[in-house]
């Protein structure tokens, strides 16, 4: 047996702690800021579970955000297959003398399994140890390609046509290609800023499954030739970092980052960065900068930071998502799948899960959270930079070229697009850092111009056209994108008062 | 007057900690923004001799460090005002009635409220964030009122 082996398997063999049933609560952000503790004290369960012998953890938000305050109930067998019940806000749990009668139709295996799969698969059902992520598949992947040969998993990452999940969907293998046929020594940068209003996959991917993160950095590592990883996480999102860097530490105490597990010597380092606030400090350039300590303002490109990144050096910088996608691409009938965040006026608002092959219909995403095309008057598609998707749409397959990196906002029915893009353009004022003119100058003209009573439509499309050709990054350049598909598919709401 | 959430004098205590810390900090000017942290964690903010503590020993000009500390919307060159509350108007907290909820509070007229931008629990929209911090989502006025209300009135 080789050492990697040995080492997985005394993390899988180590997990044998848990009892067969046990109630997830599911804390995270989401959990903390709808009062899971005390709703959980308030409905007794403790004692409840204490009554039947059911083990009690704390998790992690499972992409249910809808359902906050909640807890799955889950039995576990043998060969890690589980039946599980969610109790969605907690309501259903106030009868809790059906507990013992509900636990005990698990038992004998009556119930349901959650349809999650990919890249939420482990979100929610993982007690916070590197043992139970073992157990539940972390880390097999890469076991599987570091056997291979790098040429092979690039291929792969090819074949699936992977593309960068923080909102240009750039090729990943592309990207991975340009920055091994440079020199080393490399780098990778995380890229866990997710600083676009209306997204917060990436939170929950680091809170809830840390370790899919970083077995898709070593197969960049190893892929590319990489010793050195900085992960640059959203300042305020403190319980992802916590997860985090907890995994970090989990991961180098059992010798993953190191030539035990790691094929040729390879000794990765990961240092975690946290950011410190601004839309555009999500911008890969400026990320680049704060991690060198100089101003976070976007570099100018070309360079690439495949050929010149982090102090001159070929760097790959990836939204986080992207190299946790990277370990799905392994699965037996890999379906790569992006995760969206969806909120706004749906009855189930959270994280989903879209398949990258254009299978599922914008309707089909409404309906599967609880929302109503016939009801919904658009759905803002990224945000300050993002458009909007029109009910003519709705019954269009959602492209992956499209989503960007993944932020809906499902509109409400009596909602005002017109002051939504409003406010969209006074977020891009606030937000735009002052390096050009085109972008420090045009947000605040934009602004203006859409702040008179009548719009005048030339006026602002050439406004637009100088920001999105001349800025210095893409905040400037992408700021007009939603005014400029409001005027198209709602020309009638520019005239009068403001 | 804004009333201040800490006094401008430094403690002493603190100062020792913050130097303490930054001394096990590597002395390069990738640490510059690692040292605002260290910091703001410490005081609550990044006070000037902090300032001139940092850039003296990662070696960097100080107009340099002060380019860098004012640059990130997070670093706060003040103490924080005491006492406020944040209701989000992002565009999904809007879609949950953030402005009636901003209206209904103004209208009070008693509370220290402002507006602040997308939280990123959009999904629990609508969404607030407490004078410490803490977030909380689907909030309801009433429920809001009367924590605001405890909070702000309730050593008095
Ligand atoms: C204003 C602005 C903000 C951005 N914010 C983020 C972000 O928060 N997270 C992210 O991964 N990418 C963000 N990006 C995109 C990055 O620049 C970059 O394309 C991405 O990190 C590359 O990784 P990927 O190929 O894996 O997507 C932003 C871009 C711009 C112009
Ligand atoms: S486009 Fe805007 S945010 Fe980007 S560099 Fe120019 S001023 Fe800064
Ligand atoms: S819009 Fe309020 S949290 Fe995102």
């Amino acid at each position: 047996m080789s050492p990697r082996h040995v080492i997985l398997e005394t993390l899988q063999g180590g997990y044998h702690g848990g009892a067969e049933s046990r109630l997830m609560i599911h804390e995270g952000t989401c959990g903390t800021a709808t009062n899971v503790r005390q709703e959980v004290e308030r409905v007794g369960l403790i004692e409840v579970c204490e009554e039947n012998d059911v083990e009690v953890v704390y998790g992690s938000c499972d992409g249910n955000c809808w359902a906050a305050p909640s807890a799955t109930l889950r039995h576990e067998n043998d060969a890690s297959e589980f039946v599980e019940k969610r109790f969605s806000r907690l309501d259903e749990l106030i009868r809790v003398e059906d507990f013992g009668v509900l636990l005990n139709g698990m038992q004998r295996g009556q119930g349901f399994v959650d349809g999650k799969s990919g890249l939420l698969d482990r979100l929610g059902r993982l007690d916070g140890s590197l043992e139970h992520a073992v157990w539940l598949g972390a880390y097999s992947n890469v076991d599987q390609i570091l056997r291979g040969s790098k040429s092979d998993a690039l291929q792969r990452i090819e074949d699936w046509k992977l593309t960068g999940r923080g909102g240009a969907h750039f090729p990943t293998a592309l990207k991975w290609r340009l920055a091994s046929g440079n020199e080393g020594p490399r780098y990778l940068v995380v890229n866990a800023e997710e600083g676009e209003p209306g997204v917060f996959k990436d939170r929950h991917l680091l809170e809830g499954d840390p370790h899919r993160l970083l077995e898709g950095i070593l197969i960049c590592c190893f892929v590319v030739g990489i010793e050195k990883v900085f992960i640059y996480v959203n300042g305020q999102a403190r319980a992802a970092f916590n997860s985090l860097s907890k995994a970090v530490e989990q991961a180098k105490a059992a010798g993953l980052l190191g030539p035990e597990f790691l094929p040729n010597g390879l000794r990765v380092d990961i240092e975690l960065r946290q950011g410190a606030g601004g839309y555009v400090c999500g911008e890969e350039s400026v990320i680049l900068n704060s991690i060198e300590g100089a101003r976070p303002v976007p570099r100018f490109k070309p360079p690439f930071a495949t050929d010149e990144g982090l102090w001159g050096r070929p760097t790959v910088i990836n939204n986080a998502e992207t190299l946790a996608a990277v370990t799905t691409l392994w699965q037996d009938e890999p379906p790569p799948t992006k995760l969206v965040s969806l909120s706004g006026n749906v009855a189930r608002p959270g994280v989903y899960e879209v398949p990258a092959d254009g299978t599922l219909s914008w309707a089909g995403l409404l309906l599967q959270a609880g929302g109503e095309p016939g009801s919904t008057p658009a759905i803002l598609l990224g945000g300050p930079s993002g458009v909007f998707v029109i009910p003519e749409r709705y019954d269009e397959k959602i492209k992956m070229s499209e989503v960007g990196a993944g932020g809906l906002v499902a509109l409400a029915p009596d909602s005002s697009i017109r002051s939504v893009v409003q406010a969209l353009t006074k977020y891009n004022l606030r937000e735009s850092c002052g390096e050009c003119t085109p972008c420090r100058e045009g947000t605040l003209r934009l602004d203006a111009l859409l702040s008179v009573d009548t719009v005048d439509f030339d006026k602002v499309t050439s406004l637009v056209e100088v920001m999105s050709e001349a800025s210095l990054c893409m905040l400037g350049g992408m700021a007009g994108r939603p005014v400029l598909s409001a005027i198209e598919d709602f020309p009638t709401i520019w005239k009068g008062k403001a | 007057m804004s009333e201040w959430r800490r006094p401008l004098e430094i403690a002493d205590h603190e100062m020792r900690e913050f130097i303490s810390e930054l001394s096990m900090i590597e002395r390069e000017k990738q640490y510059l923004l690692p040292s605002f942290h260290l910091a703001q964690e410490i005081f609550g903010w990044v006070p000037p001799v902090a300032v001139e503590k940092i850039a003296d020993f990662l070696r960097v000009p100080l107009s340099e460090v002060y380019a860098t500390l004012t640059a990130y919307s997070e670093l706060r060159i003040a103490p924080d005002e005491k006492d406020y509350w944040f209701i989000c108007t992002g565009v999904a907290c809007e879609m949950k009635g953030a402005q009636n909820i901003v209206q209904q509070l103004a209208d009070a007229d008693e509370f220290k409220v402002r507006d602040i931008d997308c939280q990123f629990l959009c999904s629990l929209a609508p969404v607030c964030v407490d004078d410490s911090g803490g977030l909380h989502g689907r909030v309801e006025v009433s429920e809001l009122i009367s924590g605001i209300r405890e909070s702000q009135t309730g050593g008095e």
